[in-house]
């Protein structure tokens, strides 16, 4: 691919739209209760696999979340490193003469 | 049978099983009405924020953004939400699953009481409960590992793929697409189309380690051979021989 533009507002506002998203799913109304199962027969046949179940839904929730969350800040960064790198040719190109540009066309913006 | 029981399916505090009052019959229908609806309706409660989760994911899209680095953005976006969508379609089905079990448990009741001078029926029906009510038990733990295994692997950002990068770069220039962190997502095993069943499958494939290693040469090296077989692809061997 040659080149590549960004509208960096964009990906901010992706950001915030994964991190929304976790928050919303983890502070959901559905798991603030959950399943109790503490006041049931020890010997209801379904107790123990509803709280297998439970367990291994909640553990998959909290690890999607954190994906959704690393996304988030995979976001962040893609954009905080456009503007970092924006800003390092911005100088090197306003604090160099035209003849030095000529000259060290070569050596790297970095 | 007891007065009153069988439409008391709310406030009843049995366990799994009546007590026997005769050889082989409890006084009562198995199973827990209350209980059972009580699961039933927080499961399906707890379908939402997945179904939510799901959706939105799949969503979030970047249009004015075009690079190599967007490219790894969108397939690390559908590998999430193809994720969300395993664990939504597994809780979907442990969910209606639930429900049936409820309704069977709640309808119980009344069959039970119109047997009631019938023990060789309500034998019959005890039987038919405990078989359902593993079944159940079974298919919950099932569905248990299938979430236990998804989004397992650790987060690949910056754990190189050879599979996707066999050779190192030449001399990658500090451009953009190089330097911030959505092109390391190319490096995770894209697999945009992952089918929701693929739950079990997708993390512990992009395991790292010897296995993961030799599992990935293997599935290539079949899939070559497959290729070469069916004619989709020729393998084209230099000969110093026939060049004059």
């Amino acid at each position: 691919m040659n080149g590549f533009s960004v509208d960096l507002g964009e990906l901010d506002a992706a950001g915030r739209q994964f991190r929304g998203l976790a928050d919303d799913v983890r502070g959901h109304v559905a798991w603030k209760f959950g399943v109790d199962t503490e006041r049931w027969p020890d010997d209801d046949p379904l107790r123990a696999a509803v709280d297998v179940y439970q367990r291994s839904l909640i553990a998959a929730r909290d690890r999607l979340c954190a994906r959704t969350d690393r996304v988030a800040a995979l976001l962040q960064e893609t954009a905080d490193n456009y503007r970092r790198l924006d800003d390092v040719v911005a100088q090197r190109l306003s604090s160099v003469r035209a003849g030095d540009a000529l000259d060290r066309g070569n050596s790297g913006l970095v | 049978m007891i007065e009153g029981t069988p439409g008391s399916s709310d406030g009843e505090e049995t366990a799994g099983h009546g007590r026997p009052v005769g050889p082989g019959v409890p006084e009562q229908a198995p199973g827990s009405p209350s209980r059972l609806r009580l699961v039933a309706e927080s499961s399906a409660a707890q379908r939402e924020p997945l179904e939510d989760a799901a959706e939105r994911v799949r969503g979030i899209d970047t249009t004015h953004w075009s690079s190599a680095a967007r490219d790894g953005y969108l397939r690390r976006r559908d590998e999430l939400a193809g994720q969300w969508r395993a664990a939504l379609d597994v809780h979907r089905a442990v969910s209606e699953r639930i429900g049936e079990h409820s309704t069977f448990v709640h309808e119980l009741r009344h069959l039970w009481a119109a047997y009631d001078k019938d023990e060789d029926q309500q034998r019959h029906l005890q039987a038919l409960h405990d078989t359902k009510a593993a079944e159940l038990k079974q298919f919950l733990v099932e569905q248990a590992e299938k979430l236990d295994r998804l989004a397992l692997a650790p987060d690949p950002v910056g754990v190189p793929d050879e599979a996707d990068h066999p050779a190192q770069p030449p001399e990658a220039p500090p451009s953009a697409e190089h330097e911030e962190p959505g092109s390391e997502e190319q490096e995770e095993p894209a697999e945009p189309d992952e089918a929701p069943d693929d739950a079990a499958q997708d993390d512990p494939a992009a395991d790292d380690g010897p296995v993961a290693t030799f599992g990935q040469q293997l599935r290539e090296r079949e899939l070559l051979t497959r290729q070469l077989h069916d004619g989709n692809r020729v393998e084209r061997i230099p000969y110093d021989g026939l060049v004059t």
